[in-house]
């Protein structure tokens, strides 16, 4: 009778031991998706950065759309400046920006206009931030994200290197992304390529209108409607060794088939690098004597999306 | 070892016999058929998602967070508070064989009822992905063939929690109640606070998918599997514990 009880509590003893170790340790958060939420935190805080960024979109191995482009961003003082190209069928357009004191200034390589978009006074009265309840809401949307996340924070690696930087690692393919993004993802995608079917604008300069045609960007992407299926989702980043990010990439891996059954594999690269922390200055531009025009529309609203 | 046998074979009968349990493994059978096909259906009006080979895996998802626990409820409610409930657990214990035996052979049944609804859902999602013609590789079926074990093994750690608690219970419904509720709470905890998933089996039902990947590293599903299995451990004795001291 004695041994049955003490077989019942070194079972009982032992297994809640371990349960307990391993439980700790697998809330210690060694894992590299905790390395890079905390790189992720820390690089929000910084003042002032320099962005190299890069974006192409391929379709069966071929290059719809490639774009690059460079910012400097000062988050404190919200003054940025940068440049970009878009090559989109074999088009290359190029735009350069400047987010300074006055309002933001586009202008496109095409031309020698200076667009300015002046700020009104509503946008420039910014609210001031409370600090500690946007904290606290950052926290409780963290542990949300956590939760969501579950399990599959398991998948972020993380390889230590040498000089103190970390390199982090993901790739997610279909059968390991929630089922709830494998349902809602191939809808989405058919709406997002689905639409410039209807929007036909003419794409003659009109006054104060910028000279961008983002259509040839849209019209570019084949449009899938069936077997639309996220194939592979894959995400870098490199952390340095004060904990900054210094470099991102993410892979996007979408097939499918167009309306007349023909399969696509399109795949989107992004990559960005960033550098200059706290010590960037943006360019700023003097407009006086140059050709401005001002801009009646929101432009932000119609390419924000191309990167 | 001859009245173990007989003992567990009568659990599994029991279980068996009872029409809620057949139900259970018909219903089993039948939603992934109406789901490939719905999905079938679906797809050249909505582009929804197509039966892929993933489709078991998708599948796995489903039943490893929801259905399975509610059966681990069901039949641990018939197992042990309605057999206390309708004093037939007495015949159990007339029988010339302890109470670890009795016990052991309980939970024993259990988990094969698990093991069995996993095994259907297994080849009923495979021949759905077969009559698609989107038949998976050697590999893949491979793959598949580990997720699902994993499952079992994360679906044991629950069945042994709801066994345990299972002893403090009177009456069946009482306890299904109670273990629906215990359960909703311990998949929402995460959500207020994260050291609760860290200590929580409930949040290891869909932690097959860390066998799917490459990247997951030895040491991480060594911890996990530990886990599992300390907390299988832990709570099997603990119900035991309860069970010996239960006055009949």
């Amino acid at each position: 009778m004695k041994k049955k009880w003490l077989v019942l509590g070194s079972a009982i003893g032992i297994s809640s031991v371990v349960m307990v170790a391993t439980g700790i340790s697998a809330m210690a958060g060694t894992s590299g998706y905790d390395a890079y939420k905390s790189a992720l935190k820390n690089t929000k805080t910084v003042s002032s950065v320099a962005i190299q960024a890069e974006a192409q979109l391929q379709d069966n191995g071929k290059v719809l759309v490639d774009a690059s482009g460079s910012a400097k961003v000062n988050v404190s003082a919200k003054t940025a400046s940068g440049s970009a190209d878009v090559t989109a069928d074999g088009t290359k357009q190029s735009l350069s920006f400047y987010k300074q004191a006055g309002g933001a200034v586009l202008k496109s390589s095409a031309s020698d206009v200076f667009y300015v978009k002046t700020q009104n006074a509503k946008e420039k009265r910014s609210k001031p931030k409370d600090d500690a309840s946007e904290q606290q809401m950052s926290q409780q949307a963290e542990t949300v994200i956590d939760a969501l996340v579950g399990n599959l924070k398991d998948y972020v690696a993380v390889n230590d290197q040498t000089d103190g930087s970390k390199e982090i690692s993901v790739q997610l393919d279909n059968s390991q992304l929630p089922a709830v993004v494998n349902a809602i993802a191939p809808i989405a995608i058919k709406q997002a390529t689905k639409e410039h079917k209807n929007e036909n604008r003419n794409s003659g300069e009109q006054a104060g209108e910028f000279p961008f045609q983002e259509n040839v960007i849209k019209s570019a992407v084949p449009q899938l409607t069936q077997d639309i299926k996220i194939e592979k989702v894959a995400v870098k980043a490199n952390i340095n060794a004060s904990n900054y990010i210094d470099h991102q990439e993410a892979d996007l891996t979408v097939s499918g088939k167009d309306d007349s059954g023909a399969a696509h594999q399109v795949t989107l690269h992004l990559q960005a690098d960033l550098s200059g922390y706290n010590s960037t200055t943006p360019d700023t531009i003097d407009l006086t004597g140059k050709n401005v025009q001002q801009i009646k529309r929101d432009i932000g609203k119609h390419h924000g999306e191309n990167g | 070892m001859h009245s173990w046998k007989a003992g567990y074979m009568g659990e599994l009968l029991l279980l068996w016999y009872r029409r809620k349990i057949a139900v259970f493994g018909i219903f089993s059978v039948v939603v992934p058929i109406l789901l490939a096909a719905s999905f079938h259906a679906l797809q050249p009006i909505l582009g929804f998602m197509a039966v892929s080979q993933s489709f078991p895996l998708t599948m796995l998802g489903i039943y490893t967070s929801v259905w399975i626990p509610l059966f681990i409820f069901m039949a641990a409610a018939d197992l042990f508070p309605q057999e206390v409930a309708s004093r037939t657990l007495k015949l159990a214990l007339l029988r010339p064989n302890s109470r670890f035996q009795v016990y052991g052979a309980k939970t024993a049944a259990l988990a094969t009822g698990i093991a069995a609804l996993l095994v259907l859902l297994g080849i009923v999602s495979l021949a759905c992905n077969l009559f698609a013609g989107t038949l998976a590789g050697f590999a893949e079926t491979a793959a598949i063939v580990k997720a699902y074990i994993a499952s079992f093994v994360s679906m044991l750690a629950l069945a042994a929690v709801f066994v345990f608690t299972a002893q403090f219970f009177k009456s069946s419904s009482g306890f299904m109640a109670f273990s629906i509720v215990l359960y909703a709470a311990a998949k929402i905890a995460p959500f207020l606070s994260s050291a609760v998933a860290a200590f929580s089996p409930a949040s290891y039902t869909d932690w097959y998918k860390l066998w799917l990947s490459q990247t997951v590293s030895a040491g991480k599903l060594t911890t996990a599997f530990l886990f599992l299995a300390s907390c299988s451990l832990l709570f099997f004795s603990l119900g035991y514990y309860k069970f010996v001291r239960k006055e009949v």
